[in-house]
């Protein structure tokens, strides 16, 4: 054992030790004091256990969905290698995930194959979707504002400060929500969806879409009225203003009972 | 006004507390139950904007509240993270908790974060070094920081000094106070062959400003702190010594895995109560707080366990969706 061994060596050693056991604990092992009952390597041991499992649990709160989607065993498989290959960097455990999608994309298994398979980009939405759930749940807003109703002009509806447009090749809004009330979802086919999530009083709406809705709200988002919001479906879509007028009332109503809007 | 001086006044001693925890939020909100005070986990709510920021602003108008964080890593090699300290000042600005707390270990280098609560080589470099920081800590919150001893699962050659003794050295060097958990006392003292009544007989009692009690699992050849379950007789008796030893000081409860009901985690901090009568006529040794090894080794625990489970720090969207 080295007398020049400082602090700061060790810190670096333990921490090899715990994120690469198998390339690091050898030299670290020589710091530690066996116990009456454990060897030194019993010690480090049980923090190397520690570390992957706590990070493992998590994992599986953040995307719980997926863990059922994919199986213990697979989820597990996954979340070591992923957090082999992107160790927190953060002091919050809610960033824990905000790689995931993206690791499940660079690591899928049919990456070098000539026709991919479609379970892999399933399983990217759905890590994708929970963890914007995670991150749509904690915004900074202020939630405690007047909920529109329908006797409000539409000169006064503003969308809710948290919400989010999603858009996906798979029903994930659906799987989500059979997942979440216990239903024991298969794994779908492909088939287009298109959804939103709200944020109401500090809590999660998560409601579907259909593809002219998703594009109304989009086009809501980015232009700020329901007049210009109107026009520019017309510039996209030519669909006729009686057309537009009578569906966007239709929405208006369904909306407005379902808290999209405030005043 | 020192800060020396603001530490003097916080000593006061609050009752009997409760982590708050996300599981209990409309139990508290409806019943605003007998409570003497809760702890927040820092983290929890630092880069919370939405539902747990706004609650615990409600929990806050009728509570008093102390801070508890697991992110300083104040023994860390790395420099302290300034984002990090901005976040905490402002949520300290928000919620003017009665004290700051952090434990006294390391939790990466590198920029990363094993979100585990490291032991620290217990030597006179390590003692300068986590002097320096928490100086500089305090001077960023104006206020004490109180610093609570770990779990720990391992010791090293190169530690010179005892743990109890490095407390009362940083204590001695910047006016920290100290959070004594009486459970990791128990659990590092079991792991690492020290004598947790001599470790607590130790301290420098005047400057405890408060004890975490929680329960832990017997794995055999050692112990882990899992904060899931009653607080175990064994770490009864050594509060009971705490108690005495401190005049009586805050004390809160932790329970952080296997969350139980608001009920039978309210009942399980108010048999405290118990313990804060006098000591036993033969006073406390070694002998009779570690009476139960035989009985800790042949227990064997099905499950494995995790260190410092901080699962519960993650929120459980699926418990807050609008049906």
């Amino acid at each position: 054992m080295s007398e020049d061994l400082t602090l700061n060596d060790i810190q670096h050693d333990m921490q090899g030790a715990l994120l690469n056991p198998s390339e690091c604990s050898d030299v670290f092992i020589h710091y530690v004091k066996p116990s009456a009952r454990l060897s030194a390597r019993a010690h480090l041991g049980i923090y190397q256990e520690s570390y992957r499992m706590r990070l493992q649990q998590c994992m599986a709160v953040q995307f719980a969905a997926l863990k059922y989607a994919l199986g213990d065993e697979l989820f597990q498989l996954f979340v070591d290698q992923y957090i082999q290959a992107y160790p927190s960097d953060s002091y919050s455990l809610n960033h824990l995930g905000q790689h995931f999608a993206c690791f499940l994309e660079e690591t899928r298994p049919d990456a070098k194959r000539p026709v991919r398979e479609n379970w892999p980009d399933f399983m990217i939405e759905l890590a994708d979707f929970e963890f914007s759930l995670n991150r749509l749940f904690d915004l900074e807003a202020d939630d405690e504002g007047d909920v529109a109703t329908e006797a409000d002009f539409d000169e006064q509806l503003k969308l809710l400060p948290v919400f989010a447009l999603f858009q996906h090749q798979f029903p994930i809004m659906d799987y989500y929500q059979r997942y979440n009330n216990d239903e024991r979802p298969e794994l779908p086919f492909p088939k287009q969806s298109c959804s939103i999530v709200i944020r109401h009083r500090y809590r999660l709406g998560l409601f579907d879409l259909n593809f002219s809705q998703y594009r109304f709200l989009e086009l809501l988002k980015k232009e700020g009225s329901i007049d210009q919001a109107k026009q520019a479906m017309q510039g996209l879509f030519g669909c006729e203003q009686s057309e537009l007028d009578a569906m966007w009332l239709q929405w208006r109503k369904k909306w407005i009972a379902l808290g999209f809007f405030r005043k | 006004m020192s800060i020396r001086a603001v530490l003097d006044q916080t000593q006061a001693d609050m009752g009997l507390g409760l982590g708050l925890r996300s599981q209990h939020f409309n139990h508290i909100m409806q019943h605003k139950p007998d409570v003497d005070w809760f702890e927040i986990i820092s983290e929890n709510f630092m880069d919370s904007g939405g539902r747990p920021r706004h609650i615990l602003r409600r929990i806050r108008a009728d509570y008093p509240i102390v801070m508890h964080g697991v992110s300083l890593s104040i023994g860390s090699t790395d420099p302290l993270d300034a984002e990090y300290l901005t976040c905490l000042k402002a949520l300290i600005d928000e919620v003017e908790p009665t004290w700051v707390s952090d434990h006294l270990c390391w939790t990466g280098v590198l920029s990363l974060n094993t979100h585990d609560l490291l032991p620290l080589p217990l030597s006179e470099e390590c003692l300068l070094h986590v002097i320096e920081r928490i100086d500089y800590v305090q001077e960023v919150i104006q206020r004490p920081l109180v610093l609570e001893n770990p779990s720990t699962y391992l010791s090293f050659h190169q530690s010179t000094i005892p743990e109890w003794e490095f407390f009362t050295a940083l204590i001695e060097k910047t006016g920290c106070k100290m959070l004594l958990d009486v459970n990791n006392v128990y659990v590092s003292a079991f792991n690492n062959d020290f004598d947790p009544v001599t470790y607590i007989k130790g301290l420098p009692h005047a400057s405890i400003m408060q004890m975490h009690l929680a329960g832990h699992q017997c794995c055999g050849d050692y112990i882990i702190d899992t904060h899931d379950s009653q607080v175990t007789e064994a770490v009864w008796k050594l509060f009971n010594l705490a108690w005495h030893l401190t005049g009586g000081v805050s004390t809160s409860l932790e329970w952080d895995g296997n969350i139980p009901s608001f009920q039978v985690y309210h009942q399980e901090l108010l048999k405290a109560k118990q313990f804060m009568q006098a000591l036993p006529k033969d006073g406390l040794s070694k002998d009779c707080v570690l009476s139960n090894r035989a009985l800790v080794s042949g227990v064997s625990v099905e499950s494995p366990v995790v260190a410092n489970p901080i699962d519960f720090v993650v929120s459980d969207i699926k418990s807050e969706l609008v049906s």
